[in-house]
């Protein structure tokens, strides 16, 4: 009789548990559809002159709370008045106060449906779904993914490496994630994925996966797990480190501070780099708390705690490379070309490099005549004697860990060139690839776990709405990088400039569509202008 | 090759002045000998010149080495021992010595040939030779202890929801069933189904139509359900009362048995087909009725397919389909049908006399070609016999994925990998090689590289279905998780068939409903969109036409299940092939490889494997175009075959031979058996005169000769079909009636379609699967190619964004793509705002 009555007051407990939620979950999805819903692709101003100085801080600094202090920020009370916006300041600090007096999260909640179109379908509200259509799921998940497959297409492309012991055998390592501390009944984090050509096919197979729970190949005991572990290992990664701390604060944000600090509003430079840096302070600031701070959405979402999470930023800082922003560079640096195997998202990427550096050429080549062409000699002419240059050169090598490869002293124009053209790529490629991009990846959990559970069960209902909310802001409608910004020229040859380079991603964009659409691929007109929301 | 020493010369009756064009006095001896079968002799007589020479090398040697005719007649001896690597080689020393002799097209035709067939190996069995055995075929069937898994405890009751669902379903079914039957059956009545001669079902509005096939099914169901078994025994004359084995009841057999629980041997692998012709139709023809007309010479008039200039064969396309259409069929019948081996020695010979302008007397030095005979049934017993002919079917009857998994619990053992449920697969993904350099699998009979592809990517989606399994329920066992598995992959395959095959090939919106309405019903159909659509939703109406076949309870008409010998010949579909293969990469990046068929059969299959992706081989067969189903379009190189044991053979008359010699009745008697009017004159065939003329040529004049025509031209020729249908009207009798009974009388895709037996996971992942996903879930590659463009995977892979409607017909009638731009390709989706993709 006690056992039954016990069993009821649970069952009981159990509805009211699920009533509570409906009206948390509706809050909060509601909330998102809101940003989603009133933001409107931002307003580029031109700029104006009279800017003071941004003297960064240390995160920790900034933003209270969170104690990192390697990782340097513009702090709130110096973001430039021409990018400050006092209601997505204020409306950010009721969503963090928020965290704490109506949590989007509720202990105790069951998995979600193990039918992953219901889930989502549970997830991503008809709500949702009046601002932007859901995620698509890409082919590569329409089984139990091969990791081979992913190693080459798609947005985990990046991380593949040869690896150092073998020229027939390349590798995920993602091993450092061990370090971290994370939420009692996950599973930590960190492997090593090998892959072998198979020559036949053109592909990568993965062959060997050593994690917290082994060393396993494929058809092993431990494999499925294995795998489970490298797909969250690698999501995670790239959200957290080469996305938020690689993109936001590793990247855009030393280069916004360092143009505008360094770079007069007449220089041609600051012209050209203007919409891609505009409002990264404001953006990062208001983001930074939305995201890093107790109970935002990366403590919530992924597998790390609080302190293991400020720990990986503070650490993974100092290991990003700007030459990530240069994807041919980077591909042969990770020796993936060219080995036997297709590349399609090296290619992909190759191809938006390209007109990016034809774009910062052809606009640079206007400023800097006698820097290029077949007379240009070292290529250096009116470069190095530029000041603002130089200075802009030095605040970006102080300011982006491990520099940026071109410094005053050896600066030519082929180097600035491919240096505006990483910046270019930095904001509108990797940004997207490892953030918005993301979600017709990471919305699939049945298929592409963010958190890994010791116990086996599927995430919980709060886990997954908080993941599909967050990506879901992440896909706002934000100023694209084939819009014209002409306006912001100096003069009508930098207009023509920018007007050309909107035609080459315009004609790229044709020519990429006379093929068929498929979810791996970034096309031009999906790129952004800038980190922003 | 045939056995020369029990049968007559080969070459007996061939005229004097075929010889009057050879030069060579040596050449000349040689093919005397040559044309009395005595192939050893010729080389005795011609081999050691040649190997001296060889072995002498300078100006001396050239001038003593044999020549260009004596060369080509010891190739053609090595040809016809099956030394296709000599043969080859003795053709290019002919064709070296005098490039421009008289013969010189066809040893060049032969050299190749000859190297293609050294490529395949086709001198060895595939399998290994080995005929029915009778006490075997009338054994009980033995299911050892331990060879399905034990059953799981009982599912839990349904819930209350379940259970109000249920009874809302069989509510529905009782009221459904009582309007579906009367309007079918009075519309049937009062609309009848053929004008003069021809049916007219697709001449009326959909939902007449479709009233019209179910009406056109109904008469056939309860008119052409017959068996091949004497009245009172059971199939394959098992003792009655046998207990089923534990796991039968949830699991399938590898050889089929215990599908019915009361009929242990119904459907299983070694049974007999069964008819659809009434027993007094059957009558297997033989002597001088078996050879008229004569099968090789309606092989080349009727069937040949026309050579341009440089002799090359011209295929009529069919524009709406690609490659993967034809082998997916092939793929399907080694699942369904086949009569096993076929005799190779005298007497069981079937010698069919070369017409006098034969270009085949002059390249194989014969006037005979020699085919050998069906298997007879050792499971006959004298004087119970109803049925004149009866014949053995080598694999299950039912639709359960045996080409893959095998038809004997042996080969399922050697196909399996023993873990984790899965079946074996190389590092690369390609099958596992037999010891004669053949994929491994379950069937491999008639094996080309377009077998192993689908082999290959069904044996894949079974490891996947395991992984998914095994997520799901982490206790399971590699015998719980290969059984389970199969189940789920057998009824993928027959879904796509169901849905996606029948009406790709047979595009019609009435078609398309039924094919549907036959897996899912129609409700669900004409309700529910896209992943929406189940075949087993909540509200499961049951009757099958309103709530599908699938889930709904069995039904076989009162007549054991089994597959039929007419089912056997309408499903002789090899115009469908073309004369090679052009391989492609998918991004188009290097030239295509143009491979000759008969290179990539038996062991050439692997060769290609090995030099192309597979992804990059589904490609090429996606933007490759099977041939038309009609006369004159026969694969020439089919007319050419060699096959193990018999270096020339002629697939197109086999294909007239093997109708006539297994009792299927000729085109107007199996017109009238189905309930369809014969035909007058050749004339009501065809508007085509060329071809009526050609029928009359080969068949007669006579009114009375139409009645011998052959099945087979009598499709083919049949000029009055649905528009843009792939085949005629005849063989679709067969269609409708058997497309629905393999659902329909198997009890696992009927009673026991339900979540105990195949899992909930194993359920989402049928109702997901389509032959699209089934493919990119393998090869993600093919994501940005033209099949993301398509929504059947069997239509052309076009890729770009504007598709021409008469390749993409479906898409016109699909109403799934309602509201949208059917020419529009679905890979080339709208954006709404720079940026924003429109879902």
């Amino acid at each position: 009789m006690m056992q039954m009555l016990a069993a009821w007051v649970a069952r009981v407990g159990v509805w009211i548990g699920l009533v509570r939620w409906f009206f948390r979950k509706w809050f909060w999805s509601g909330l998102a559809w809101f940003k989603a819903a009133v933001n409107k692709p931002l307003v580029i101003p031109v700029p104006q002159g009279g800017r003071p100085l941004i003297v960064p801080v240390p995160l920790s600094r900034a933003v209270p709370g969170l104690a990192i202090d390697r990782i340097l920020v513009c702090p709130p009370e110096q973001i430039p008045a021409d990018e400050r916006s006092g209601i997505r300041s204020a409306f950010y600090a009721l969503q963090v106060w928020l965290y704490t007096h109506y949590s989007p999260m509720q202990a105790g909640l069951p998995s979600i449906s193990a039918d992953p179109d219901h889930a989502l379908g549970k997830a991503f509200t008809w709500l949702h779904r009046r601002v932007l259509g859901g995620p698509l799921l890409p082919a590569e998940f329409l089984a139990r993914p091969d990791l081979g497959a992913l190693a080459v297409r798609g947005p985990y492309a990046c991380y593949t490496r040869k690896c150092a012991d073998s020229d027939a055998a390349w590798e995920w390592d993602l091993m450092d994630l061990a370090r971290y501390e994370h939420h009692p009944g996950l599973r930590r984090l960190g492997v090593t994925v090998r892959f072998e050509r198979v020559s036949n096919q053109r592909t990568l197979r993965a062959v060997r996966i050593d994690c917290e729970t082994g060393s396993f190949a494929p058809g092993e005991a431990g494999w499925e797990l294995a795998r489970e572990l490298a797909l969250c290992s690698v999501t995670t990664h790239l959200a957290l480190v080469r996305h938020f701390n690689g993109v936001h604060l590793a990247g855009s944000s030393p280069l916004a501070i360092a143009t505008r600090n360094r770079l007069p509003v007449e220089h041609p430079l600051l012209r050209l780099l203007w919409p891609y840096i505009y409002a990264t302070q404001q953006s990062n600031d208001v983001v930074t708390r939305g995201q890093m701070l107790p109970g935002g959405d990366f403590e919530t979402v992924y597998s790390f705690t609080f302190d293991g999470m400020c720990q990986l930023f503070q650490d993974s800082f100092a290991t990003l490379d700007f030459g990530m922003n240069d994807p041919g560079m980077d591909a042969r640096s990770r020796g993936v070309l060219q080995q036997g195997f297709d590349t399609p998202t090296e290619n992909n990427l190759a191809m938006l490099f390209e007109v990016m550096l034809d774009h910062a050429r052809d606009y640079l080549g206007l400023y800097y005549p006698h820097a290029c062409g077949a007379e240009a000699g070292d290529g250096t002419a009116g470069l190095r004697d530029d000041p603002a240059l130089g200075a802009w050169l030095d605040e970006l090598n102080q300011l982006v860990p491990r520099g940026v490869g071109v410094t005053r002293a050896n600066v030519t124009f082929e180097l600035l060139a491919r240096l505006v053209a990483r910046c270019i790529y930095l904001v509108a490629v990797q940004h997207e690839i490892a953030g918005s991009f993301l979600w017709n990846y990471q919305l699939w959990p049945h298929r592409q776990p963010v958190r890994v559970y010791a116990s086996g069960q599927r995430m919980p209902l709060d886990v997954y709405q908080r993941l599909v909310n967050a990506d879901y802001n992440l896909n706002v409608h934000r100023r694209g990088l084939i819009d014209d910004f002409s306006y912001l020229a100096l003069d009508g040859l930098g207009a023509a400039s920018m007007q050309r380079f909107a035609q080459r991603l315009q004609a790229l964009q044709q020519t990429m569509e006379t093929r068929p659409w498929a979810v791996w691929k970034l096309y031009p007109r999906v790129l952004k202008v800038n980190i922003n929301a | 090759m045939m056995d020369s020493r029990t049968i007559p010369s080969p070459a007996s009756g061939l005229s004097a002045d075929a010889l009057k064009n050879i030069h060579d006095a040596q050449a000349r001896q040689a093919l005397l000998v040559l044309g009395d079968g005595a192939y050893e002799r010729v080389v005795e007589m011609l081999q050691p010149r040649s190997q001296a020479a060889a072995a002498v090398a300078g100006t001396a040697a050239q001038a003593q080495r044999p020549g260009a005719e004596a060369q080509a007649v010891l190739a053609l001896a090595h040809f016809q021992l099956q030394q296709y690597e000599l043969a080859a080689r003795y053709y290019a020393a002919a064709l070296e010595i005098e490039p421009e002799h008289a013969q010189a097209a066809n040893w060049r035709h032969m050299h190749e040939l000859a190297q293609g067939n050294a490529t395949a190996r086709v001198d060895l069995h595939v399998p290994d030779l080995a005929y029915f055995d009778r006490a075997a075929l009338l054994a009980p069937p033995v299911i050892a202890a331990g060879t399905l898994p034990p059953l799981l405890p009982p599912p839990r009751r349904p819930s209350l929801a379940r259970r109000i669902y249920k009874f809302i379903g069989d509510l529905l079914g009782v009221v459904g069933t009582a309007a579906v039957d009367l309007t079918t059956r009075v519309y049937g009545w009062a609309a009848g189904y053929r004008d003069a001669i021809w049916t007219n079902w697709y001449n009326r509005p959909q939902f007449r139509a479709i009233l019209t096939l179910a009406y056109m099914r109904e008469r056939l169901n309860a008119g052409n359900l017959g068996t091949s078994y004497p009245p009172g025994h059971l199939v394959g004359f098992q003792a009655p009362g046998q207990q089923p084995p534990a796991g039968v009841t949830h699991f399938r057999t590898a050889d089929g048995s215990w599908n019915n629980l009361a009929d242990p041997k119904e459907g299983a692998a070694g049974t007999r087909f069964l008819r659809n012709v009434a027993l007094e139709a059957i009558r297997p023809e033989i002597g001088e009725q078996l050879l008229t007309p004569n099968p090789r010479e309606i092989s080349l008039k009727l069937l040949a397919r026309p050579v341009d200039e440089q002799g090359l064969a011209q295929m009529k396309e069919v524009p709406f389909l690609n490659l993967l259409a034809a082998s997916w069929i092939q793929f399907m019948n080694h699942d369904w049908i086949n009569h096993g081996e076929i005799y190779y020695h005298y007497p069981d010979v079937i010698e069919v006399p070369l017409p006098e302008d034969d270009i085949a007397r002059t390249r194989y030095w014969q006037t005979k070609m020699f085919l050998g005979k069906s298997q007879r049934d050792p499971t006959r017993c004298d004087g119970v016999e109803v049925a004149a002919q009866s014949a053995i079917n080598e694999v299950t009857h039912w639709w359960d994925g045996s080409q893959i998994y095998g038809s004997d619990q042996a080969t399922q053992n050697m196909l399996r990998s023993h873990v984790g449920g899965k079946m074996r697969l190389n590092d690369d993904g390609t099958l596992p090689l037999d010891a004669k350099g053949v994929e491994e699998t379950g069937f491999k009979r008639n094996w080309w590289v377009g077998l192993a592809m689908l082999h290959t990517l069904f044996v894949h989606e079974h490891n996947a279905i395991c992984e998914e399994l095994l997520a799901a329920y982490p206790d399971w066992d590699d015998n719980r998780l290969f059984n389970t598995a199969r189940l789920i992959n057998a009824a993928v395959m027959a879904k796509i068939h169901t849905v996606e095959w029948t009406p790709a090939i047979l595009p019609n919106p009435a078609l398309n409903a039924a094919m549907n309405a036959n897996w899912m019903g129609l409700a669900e159909n004409f309700l529910k969109r896209g992943h929406e659509r189940k075949a087993l939703d909540d509200i499961k109406i049951r009757n099958p036409e309103l709530g599908g076949v699938v889930g709904n309870p069995i039904d076989k008409h009162g007549r054991g299940f089994g597959l039929s010998e007419e089912f056997v010949e309408v499903y002789r579909l090899h115009s469908l092939l073309p004369e090679e293969l052009v391989l492609r990469r998918r991004d188009e990046s290097v030239e295509p490889e143009r491979v000759r068929f008969h290179k990539t059969r038996q062991s050439g299959s692997p060769r290609i494997t090995q030099r192309h992706a597979l992804a990059d081989l589904f490609y090429s067969f996606g933007v490759q175009h099977p041939g038309q189903l009609v006369l004159n379009n026969f694969p020439r190189f089919m007319q050419e075959l060699s096959i193990p044991g018999n270096p020339f053979f002629d697939m197109a008359t086999v294909d007239i031979v093997r109708a006539r010699e297994r009792g299927v009745p000729r085109y107007n008697e199996f017109r009238r058996q189905l309930g369809l009017n014969p035909i007058r004159c050749f004339d009501d065939l065809t508007d085509v005169a060329e071809d009526v003329e050609k029928l009359k040529q080969v068949y007669g004049r006579n009114p009375a000769d139409v009645e011998k025509l052959d099945l087979l031209i009598g499709t083919l020729a049949e000029g009055h079909r649905p528009k843009q249908f792939g085949f005629g009207e005849t063989m679709f009798q067969i269609f409708i009636l058997n497309a629905t009974r393999r659902l329909q009388a198997d009890r696992f895709y009927t009673d026991c379609f339900n979540a105990e037996v195949y899992t909930p996971t194993g359920l989402r992942w049928i109702d997901n699967a389509d032959f699209k996903s089934v493919l990119l879930r393998h090869f993600p590659q093919l994501a940005d190619t033209g099949l993301a463009n398509v929504r059947n995977a069997f239509e052309p892979w076009d890729d770009g964004p504007v598709l021409d409607l008469l390749r993409h017909p479906l898409r016109a009638v699909d109403p799934e793509l309602k509201g949208h731009d059917p020419a529009h390709g679905d890979a080339h989706p709208a954006f709404d705002i720079p940026g924003r993709l429109v879902p």
